[in-house]
């Protein structure tokens, strides 16, 4: 008599019943999870938020404050005061704004108001997770 | 209804991309063949509940790791499998000299000299599957989830040999003294006809 005698006794094995809710608890458990994991994530996103807000304020200000009294604001005030003579002499004017230009302020700003659209739509996204109560993937 | 067909890997793929209830699906199909094959491992209710979704939930949590490429089956019973055993660990129901593989490689088809008659008729009784279940309760660990793998989810050898991450001919060493073992049980336990 070999193993594939036994085998085919048909053996075979009836499966446990479970609870009939049990499906119900998984669900609701990875739920739980999913919120618990979306809250924490949101009050992360959202202090960094609220903090690169504040922080960005203060940046502004200052790049503002240095703005208004820089080269190129004088020159970018031609343009606006005296618009026939910038556009007469509209090559000189605009290499003059070029090599003025606050290259590095401008990249601040950029780079800041980046950060906070990406935290706003983070903060956003873990907000409707934790507000759902279904399982969903994002 | 026409999702409750669809292929393991699909369901998880859609999950991944947003799809709702993707996941659901993958519950619904995956609960009761878990709890049955949890229970007969650590053979409590209560705790086999709480081990079948502490399952799902590590399932939820790694499912964007899982490759796409492998058997979804295996991974989960994998998974359920581990659960169960660190569970058993930290209730230190199994010795840690249990898990040691003392099995040898030898080639699975054998055969077995054994003068007793082939208990094929003590499977037409109505006892038959209580006494089944008896004889799997009093295995070994390790010979009792390959035959729950084998005849409860009807997984092949190779997939077994996945699940539980050995050898296949380990596999078939096992699942052979494991049947050898039920026989002597069933054999002593069966009642005897009058």
């Amino acid at each position: 008599m070999t193993i594939t005698d036994l085998e085919k006794i048909s053996l075979k094995l009836d499966m446990i019943p479970c609870e009939y809710n049990l499906e119900d608890k998984i669900i609701e458990k990875i739920e739980k999870a999913q919120r618990h994991n979306a809250r924490i994530k949101l009050e992360f996103f959202g202090v960094s938020l609220f903090a690169i807000i504040g922080i960005g304020v203060s940046i502004f200000a200052k790049i503002f404050s240095d703005f208004q009294n820089s080269v190129f604001y004088d020159y970018a005030s031609i343009l606006f005061s005296d618009t026939r003579f910038a556009l007469t002499n509209w090559k000189p004017t605009l290499l003059l704004l070029v090599e003025s230009a606050p290259i590095l302020d401008i990249f601040i700003i950029v780079t800041i108001v980046g950060v906070v659209l990406y935290l706003l739509s983070k903060t956003t996204k873990e907000a409707s997770i934790f507000l759902q109560h279904k399982l969903i993937y994002k | 209804m026409i999702r409750m067909e669809i292929d393991d890997n699909q369901l998880v793929k859609d999950y991944l991309n947003g799809l709702e209830g993707s996941f659901e699906i993958i519950v619904k199909r995956y609960t009761r063949p878990l709890y049955s094959f949890v229970w007969r491992l650590c053979g409590n209710k209560e705790s086999s509940e709480d081990i079948v979704q502490d399952t799902f939930l590590k399932v939820w949590k790694n499912l964007k790791r899982f490759d796409l490429e492998r058997n979804f089956k295996v991974w989960i019973y994998a998974i359920a499998r581990n659960s169960t055993y660190d569970f058993l660990r930290k209730k230190k129901l199994i010795m840690f000299s249990e898990m040691d593989n003392t099995e040898d490689d030898s080639t699975f088809e054998e055969n077995i000299a054994d003068a007793t008659p082939l208990a094929d008729q003590l499977f037409e009784e109505k006892e038959t599957s209580k006494l089944i279940d008896e004889s799997i309760k009093n295995l070994p660990e390790r010979y009792k989830e390959v035959v729950i793998l084998r005849h409860e989810t009807g997984m092949t050898f190779e997939d077994i040999s996945d699940t539980l991450k050995e050898p296949m001919n380990t596999v078939k060493s096992r699942y052979r003294r494991a049947i050898m073992k039920m026989q002597e049980s069933l054999l002593l336990n069966a009642p005897k006809k009058v």
